[in-house]
């Protein structure tokens, strides 16, 4: 066997060996790249889980931040309720349960916030009678209805005593807006409410002083004044002229003063006789003023037409045209005029405007005008008390509206107040 | 078994003899591969034991001192070829140790239908080392011959005792290692 057979074989083989190992090579490298695809499909998942997972990380970091927010948002809200000891401030859930009770609370009913809190509905603050009567459960009715509803009720205390308490409830929602309860703050007006009556019975007293005061004045006043023309009719002989124009003067002195008392007669009474409400048509008011007023023909007096039609207390409304009117007739300068009446819708209002040609006031005045007994001329140049437009703003201002002026010397004044368009429900919380 | 073990099988009885003895002893084996084995490919370990018997019929060797000699010159490419499993050990048993636990699991990685022997090893005392082979195949001797290799390599005075355990397939042995001067 010669060497170059052996060679020749060991070739073969050699050759052979290749050939597989290229086989298997292959192979492998095709389980390879089938491995690599496998391996960038894992990664492209991996990538999107990572991408979801720094997604979902983010939003649990803004999730931490904002319960870190509203976690400080609690604790201010937390240290507002303990702070506010004047006002109870009492959260409730939709069947009426209480669910937050503030320091104002404790201070007010005596309960600690772990006696009431989840344990006790509202109707453990109310009345029997109230809760008996329905009108607890009217209250909160109209505050789901309304939003909102404001009360005050006989509240009663741990220790069952009861006070007055003013109380405002409103309607809670979550942030989708699904009503989810109420909030209810009330104070203690038990005092005030003392102080209330106080004043109605002050002010009544004060009335029937004013009402007895001038009638017993007026009594003597006419005594004064018949006695000084008896003395007159008695003496007519026996008086120098310079006696009986002194007796003529007493006269007039006694009549002025019996219309100061009626003045304050009149601004004690001024807003308070009977409100009777009814639809009014302004245009009548101003005729009827006019008529009764009756200035002849001197005086010019006209207005738009039509006028207003509003719901309101007629008889006071009636008061503020005829002084204004009157008014503007006994300080004009001239024996003719002329007067004219304005209206103007403003909203909730109507504005009325009086203006004449009269002499003007100057604006250092226009306070003083309106203040009861101040006159800008003395009484003997003009007879005049200086109720009238103190009259005019007492009742406006009842009504809930307000009076202006302006004036230009020399040209005219115009004398403004504004009406509601539908009375205010207590237009007189005094009366 | 790897085409890796006749390659090197092949290199070994060339270093020491020739190749015209390689190619007379695959000759002489009806060999399916044809004697033509490529590292990265398996082949049936019968082809081994065919020639390893040619080979002693050829040279009048016994056939376990070929796998014994075999072996140990295994051990020593090992140790060229891979050199990251042999430097961090320090000793013998400790290498030995790590065949199991670590090696044979990196291996098992390259080639998943490697058919691997099994070592079970237990630390007897410091100077004595008990390892029990199991094995598919009749190569008892070629774990000697490895065994010993290693034992060449750290240059340590190991003697190693035999035991083989009779078994219906394949091989198994318990080798005691055993550290001299000190035991």
């Amino acid at each position: 066997m010669s060497d170059y057979d052996i060679l020749q074989r060991r070739l073969e083989r050699e050759i052979q060996a290749r050939k597989e190992a290229e086989d298997i090579s292959e192979k492998k490298m095709s389980e390879l790249y089938c491995l690599n695809q496998k391996l960038e499909t894992a990664l492209d998942t991996q990538k999107k889980n990572s991408t979801a997972l720094k997604l979902r990380t983010h939003e649990l970091e803004v999730q931490i931040s904002k319960t870190e927010d509203e976690r400080h948002a609690k604790s201010t809200l937390q240290s507002i309720l303990a702070s506010t000891i004047e006002y109870s401030i009492i959260a409730l859930n939709m069947e009426g349960v209480i669910l937050v009770w503030n320091e104002g609370a404790r201070r007010n009913y005596g309960y600690v916030a772990e006696e009431v809190v989840k344990k006790h509905t509202i109707q453990i603050l109310h009345t029997e009678e109230d809760v008996r009567s329905g009108r607890v459960g009217e209250f909160l009715l109209q505050a789901y209805q309304e939003g909102k509803a404001e009360g005050v009720f006989q509240r009663v205390r741990k220790d069952r005593s009861q006070f007055t308490d003013s109380v405002n409830v409103s309607l809670r929602r979550n942030e989708s807006g699904y009503t989810i309860g109420y909030v209810i703050i009330s104070k203690n007006i038990t005092e005030s409410k003392l102080l209330e009556e106080q004043l109605i019975k002050s002010n009544r007293e004060l009335e029937q002083f004013a009402y007895i005061t001038s009638h017993d004045l007026k009594a003597p006043l006419r005594a004064i004044e018949r006695l000084s023309s008896w003395i007159e009719e008695d003496n007519i002989d026996k008086l120098d002229e310079k006696s009986k124009e002194n007796l003529a003067l007493l006269r007039q002195r006694t009549s002025r003063m019996a219309n100061l008392i009626d003045g304050i007669l009149q601004y004690s009474r001024a807003g308070r006789v009977d409100l009777d409400i009814h639809l009014v048509d302004t245009k009548e008011v101003i005729q009827e003023v006019i008529d009764s007023i009756n200035p002849g023909k001197k005086f010019t007096i006209v207005y738009d037409d039509p006028m207003p039609v509003l719901t309101a207390a007629k008889i006071p409304m009636m008061q503020v045209f005829a002084n204004l009117i009157s008014n503007s007739i006994k300080h004009h300068h001239r024996q003719r005029g002329t007067i004219s009446i304005h209206a103007e819708d403003i909203g909730n209002f109507y504005k009325f405007l009086v203006a004449d040609d009269g002499p003007g006031i100057e604006p250092v005045y226009f306070e003083k005008i309106f203040v009861i007994f101040q006159t800008l001329k003395s009484r003997d140049e003009l007879e005049a008390t200086g109720i009238g437009l103190s009259i005019v703003k007492k009742i406006v201002e009842w009504q809930g509206g307000e009076v202006n002026v302006e004036s230009t010397l020399g040209k005219g004044t115009t004398f403004s107040f504004t009406w509601p368009k539908s009375p205010l429900k207590a237009n007189n919380p005094l009366e | 078994m790897k085409g890796f073990m006749f390659n090197q099988f092949f290199d070994y009885v060339e270093q020491t003899m020739s190749y015209s003895i390689i190619d007379k002893i695959i000759g002489k084996c009806n060999l399916e591969s044809g004697g033509a084995y490529t590292s990265i490919g398996t082949y049936s370990s019968q082809e081994m034991l065919s020639l390893v018997a040619a080979l002693s019929e050829e040279t009048n060797q016994p056939v376990h001192q070929i796998l014994l000699n075999y072996g140990e010159y295994l051990f020593g490419i090992f140790c060229k070829k891979y050199p990251q499993f042999i430097q961090e050990k320090s000793n013998v048993f400790q290498f030995l140790s790590s065949v199991e636990t670590y090696i044979h699991t990196e291996v098992k990685k390259f080639y998943k239908d490697a058919q691997l022997p099994h070592f079970a090893c237990t630390q007897v005392s410091p100077d004595q080392f008990i390892m029990v082979y199991t094995s598919s195949r009749p190569l008892t001797d070629l774990a000697e011959g490895l065994i010993s290799g290693c034992i060449k390599y750290h240059q340590e005075d190991i003697t190693i005792s035999r035991e083989d355990i009779a078994v219906k397939h394949g091989a198994k042995a318990k080798f005691t290692l055993t550290r001299k001067g000190r035991a």
